[in-house]
């Protein structure tokens, strides 16, 4: 009879109703996500109840991290805590986000039990600190997600998965198309070419000191040996570097490998300066890339560009200008150093030439 | 006696001067030195200094081992003894934490000098203060609380240092190398190294008696006291010098007065200048190998530790051998 | 050799800490020139200390050493060395010095500052041992030396000296009967010739032996001193040693014998 189905109807409405209130409690907190499974740079897979509010960095060049965290809206706002060591990165940082100075400030070497109170729904950290941080988080049940960071292919692949963790995947998607556009332009203006037209290269760390001749070179597994590939040029120093880290050579390898054009990278925030000393000292005198003037300072800002941090596209960018200028001729450096900022980390103009411009170093136009 | 250990040392530096990474690794034409006016350079301003400072580190490392092990009548005691070698190194990873790069020339080394000399004079002041056993074990006792205490404030420093830019300088430093030598750095080491030698050199006979026992030197008509500290400033000033420019150098003032005096006897009149001259020679050979076997510079630490151990191992398990007499 | 001098301590007093217990208290001692003085008595009496006061080594806190009238404190470090030499009790030095490089150390007195052993060095080292009966060692390492040998050797070095006065610590200590005897002979010898002699021992047949003047001591303190016929009897033996004691004429020697009462 017509009444019974209406009732039916309405109990079944009301059974529905009744399981949804139930269910509603259960989903408390989200922001309409649900639970979340990350893969992370280790390959482990990390259950998370919901998108994480609170996320703590910790462990070493935790900064480098942040850094690429906050090229993500919700990276900025859900990050409650931070280890710092280094002060550059965190003066640039303090520009991106208004609320800088309200984030905790972990102590170096920060272990479980110093991160704990900062209540953090995951800590992310880099891979290096997995034996250290993983067993002792994993102890007391906080989630931890370890990434990378350290060369292009592992850039795009934690964007993705900072993407996922903050649940903002067309914002990663974003941020990986920006990257992806220049290395495909990249590619295409250098993927072909012959060895002869690569001009040999060496990228040295240097600090000045009175009569001294020894240099470093980075490892070849290091951003830096990629960007010169990329740029079209070619690294002469691969035979020297042992992995680990910055590798002494004296300056007659130097000389043996006669290179046509030398990058010095400074991390003081001096490299045109003293590329221009070495350009001057008696001893260099007789190297092609002297001669030729083929003599470069690394650039940076508030930290050099060759560092992995996200800013090294711009490194890369004004790598090739030098390695492959005829090939580079259109392109617009400043106006890349603006683009980068603006769409990164939606940082206003005219901030960006207020506080960003004047802080340039290195060979720059 | 000692002729042909000198013309080794000539000889191995002659033919050091010859071998490098430039044009290629191994061999340096001669003929290169005419054609080549960058070969010429680096030949002449980069590895003849180089290789002198080398003699000199193996010269000071090698007769200042033979001083201490007289002087402290142990067979097993090294340079590094007495806080010298962890004051230097405490002192040049202060200076590179504070100064950075763009210091004033040569501010690390002056400031590891400085601290190397007071570890030696921290020991000396701690062991008069102890009431523990005698002279020579109270020095001991205080060399060792004074090099700990040096080599945990180089932990301390490292912890502080800036990952990215310091903490590689002073790993680098701390393993002890060369790479960076000019004729102004061997310039800085002379006013210490050359009357360190000079007066260990001319009080080599005296060392013999420093290796009595106090009473006996002293019923021999010396002031053991006076000439045993006499010896060892001339000894650490040198060593001082040389680890500032160098790094921590090891192993050489363990094991080159134990093969200068099995070859040559015990007599410090002999035994001292066949250490010089040892030492001189396995500095300079160790220092080649560190810049020439791979593309990047070996730290030369390692190559005289691992040398100077197997060296140490094989000597104490063969039989003597004698040189001469 | 040189004629010997004459040794004389006035009241002296001697402790190793300024507060602390005195370890010699208020000597007086004559040693006339050339005589062979034994020093006798329990371990620990301070005989050892004595001889380093004596020395110059330990600067006593009391009182003066006189060698020849002169006091100690005058003589000029570079002559005391040509003055008096020390053969320690048992030296142990950790490196092969040869016999010969042992010896020559002797010399330093003779030698300046910078100086270095010359041929007469030389000459002396190796006469000083051919008379030791040790000439045929002189190249051997001393620490492969038996205990016997290393003692002659050491003899060796301080005669290398020259010296009038000749201190001896404890030098039979570790020998057996035969070294013990050749040694006794060559400081008896030498006393004989006209060096003053003065050892230290524990043993009283070994002070018979070589010495014409004893000394006893106890506790820091000389309870007799004297031509050895006249000081070395029981009672004060006894009373040195703490133990009662018997001496007995061998063959025209006294020996001293342990008194364990009636026999059986």
């Amino acid at each position: 009879m017509p009444t019974t189905r209406l009732v039916r109807a309405k109990a079944g409405f009301t059974v529905l109703l009744l399981i949804t209130a139930l269910l509603l409690p259960g989903c408390g907190g989200d922001e309409g996500g649900g639970p979340l499974s990350v893969t992370d740079a280790l390959g482990e897979i990390v259950e998370l109840d919901g998108p994480p509010q609170q996320i703590t960095v910790a462990g070493r060049a935790a900064l480098m991290v942040v850094d690429a965290l906050y090229l993500f809206p919700e990276g900025r706002e859900r990050m409650v805590a931070l280890e710092m060591r280094g002060q550059n990165i965190g003066d640039f940082l303090a520009l991106v986000d208004p609320a800088w100075s309200d984030k905790i400030v972990l102590e170096m070497n920060a272990g479980a039990e110093q991160i704990a109170p900062t209540n953090p729904d995951l800590v992310i950290a880099k891979t290096g600190m997995a034996e250290q941080l993983g067993p002792p988080l994993d102890a007391i049940g906080i989630p931890v997600v370890f990434v990378d960071f350290e060369t292009p292919e592992t850039y795009d692949r934690d964007l993705a998965i900072l993407g996922t963790v903050l649940d903002a995947p067309g914002r990663a998607e974003e941020i990986r198309d920006f990257y992806q556009e220049r290395l495909d332009r990249l590619a295409e203006a250098t993927g072909d070419l012959a060895d002869a037209e690569r001009p040999s290269v060496l990228v040295i760390e240097y600090s000045v000191e009175e009569g001294t001749v020894a240099f470093s070179v980075p490892p070849v597994g290091w951003l830096q040996t990629s960007m010169v590939e990329m740029a079209g040029g070619n690294p002469v120093w691969t035979e020297a570097s042992e992995a680990g880290g910055w590798t002494v050579v004296g300056l007659e390898q130097i000389a043996a490998w006669n290179p046509d054009q030398i990058y010095v990278v400074d991390y003081d925030g001096n490299s045109d300066g003293v590329a221009a000393e070495l350009m001057a000292d008696a001893n260099w005198q007789g190297l092609s890339a002297v001669e030729s003037g083929e003599m470069f300072g690394f650039p940076g800002d508030f930290i050099s560009w060759d560092q992995p941090v996200p800013s090294w596209i711009l490194g890369l960018t004004w790598l090739f200008t030098k390695v492959q200028p005829g090939l580079a001729a259109d392109v617009d450096l400043m106006g890349e150093v603006h683009a980068f900022y603006e769409e990164m980390y939606s940082l206003d103009p005219a901030v960006i030439d207020a506080e960003i411009i004047p802080r340039l170093f290195g060979s720059l136009p | 006696m000692l002729w042909p250990l000198a013309l080794a040392l000539l000889l191995v530096l002659v033919f050091s001067l010859f071998i490098g990474r430039y044009p290629g690794p191994g061999f340096t034409p001669p003929r290169l030195l005419w054609e080549d006016e960058l070969a010429r350079r680096l030949v002449f301003s980069l590895r003849l200094p180089r290789l002198l400072a080398a003699t000199l580190l193996g010269m000071t490392l090698g007769g200042a081992g033979t001083v201490l092990q007289t002087v402290f009548r142990n067979p097993l005691v090294e340079p590094g003894f007495l806080g010298v070698s962890q004051g230097a190194a405490f002192g040049a990873a202060l200076a590179i934490l504070t100064l950075g790069s763009g210091s004033p020339p040569l501010a690390t080394e002056a400031i590891a000098s400085v601290f190397a000399l007071s570890g030696l004079v921290l020991s000396y002041a701690l062991a008069r203060r102890l009431h523990f056993g005698g002279w020579v074990l109270r020095l001991v006792l205080a060399g060792i609380a004074v090099s700990a205490l040096f080599s945990s404030g180089v932990g301390v420093l490292k912890y502080l240092a800036d990952p990215m830019t310091q903490l590689p300088a002073i790993t680098f430093w701390l393993l002890g190398g060369l790479s960076s030598l000019t004729w102004t750095g061997l310039l800085y080491l002379l006013p210490f190294v050359i009357p360190g030698l000079t007066l260990m050199v001319l009080m080599r006979w005296r060392l013999n008696l420093l290796a009595l026992h106090d009473e006996t030197a002293f019923s021999l008509g010396t002031s053991p006291g006076r000439e045993r500290a006499l010896v060892l400033v001339g000894a650490v000033a040198a060593t001082a010098a040389v680890t500032a420019v160098s790094g921590i150098v090891g192993w050489v003032g363990l094991v080159v007065p134990h093969i200068a005096r099995r070859a040559y006897g015990a007599d410090s009149r002999v035994a001292l200048p066949a250490a010089l001259l040892i030492g001189g020679i396995f500095a300079v050979l160790c220092d080649d190998l560190a810049r020439t076997l791979l593309a990047g510079e070996i730290p030369l630490g390692i190559l005289t530790s691992f040398l100077g151990a197997l060296g140490f191992a094989l000597l104490m398990t063969r039989a003597r051998l004698r040189v001469s007499r | 050799m040189n004629p010997g001098a004459a040794l004389s301590l006035r009241d002296l007093r001697f402790g190793y800490q300024t507060e602390g217990p005195e370890v010699l208290r208020r000597l007086s001692l004559d040693i006339p020139a050339g005589t062979a003085a034994a020093v006798l008595g329990p371990n620990g009496c301070g005989k050892t200390t004595l001889l380093h006061v004596v020395l110059g080594w330990l600067a006593p806190q009391a009182g003066e050493v006189l060698v020849d009238g002169r006091s100690l404190s005058q003589i000029p470090r570079r002559e005391r060395g040509r003055l008096m030499a020390l053969v320690p009790q048992a030296e142990h030095v950790p490196f092969d010095f040869s016999v010969l490089e042992y010896v020559l150390m002797g010399r330093t007195p003779y030698l300046g500052v910078l100086g270095m052993p010359g041929d007469e060095d030389h000459r002396v080292a190796l006469e000083i041992l051919e008379s030791l009966g040790l000439a045929h060692l002189w190249r051997r390492p001393v620490p492969e030396l038996s205990g016997g040998e290393r003692q002659m050797v050491t003899l060796a070095r301080a005669l290398a000296q020259q010296t009038p006065i000749l201190l001896l610590d404890e030098p039979t200590a570790h020998l057996d009967l035969g070294n013990k005897g050749r040694l006794l002979d060559v400081v008896a010898g030498l006393a004989g010739r006209g060096t003053t002699v003065l050892f230290t021992t524990h043993d009283p047949e070994t002070a018979s032996l070589a010495a014409r003047f004893l000394v006893l001591m106890r506790a820091g303190q000389i309870l007799d001193a004297g031509p050895l016929r006249e000081v070395l009897d029981a009672e004060r033996l006894g009373a040195t040693y703490g133990v009662p004691v018997r001496v007995v004429e061998v063959e025209g020697r006294p020996v001293v014998l342990l008194d364990r009462g009636p026999a059986g």
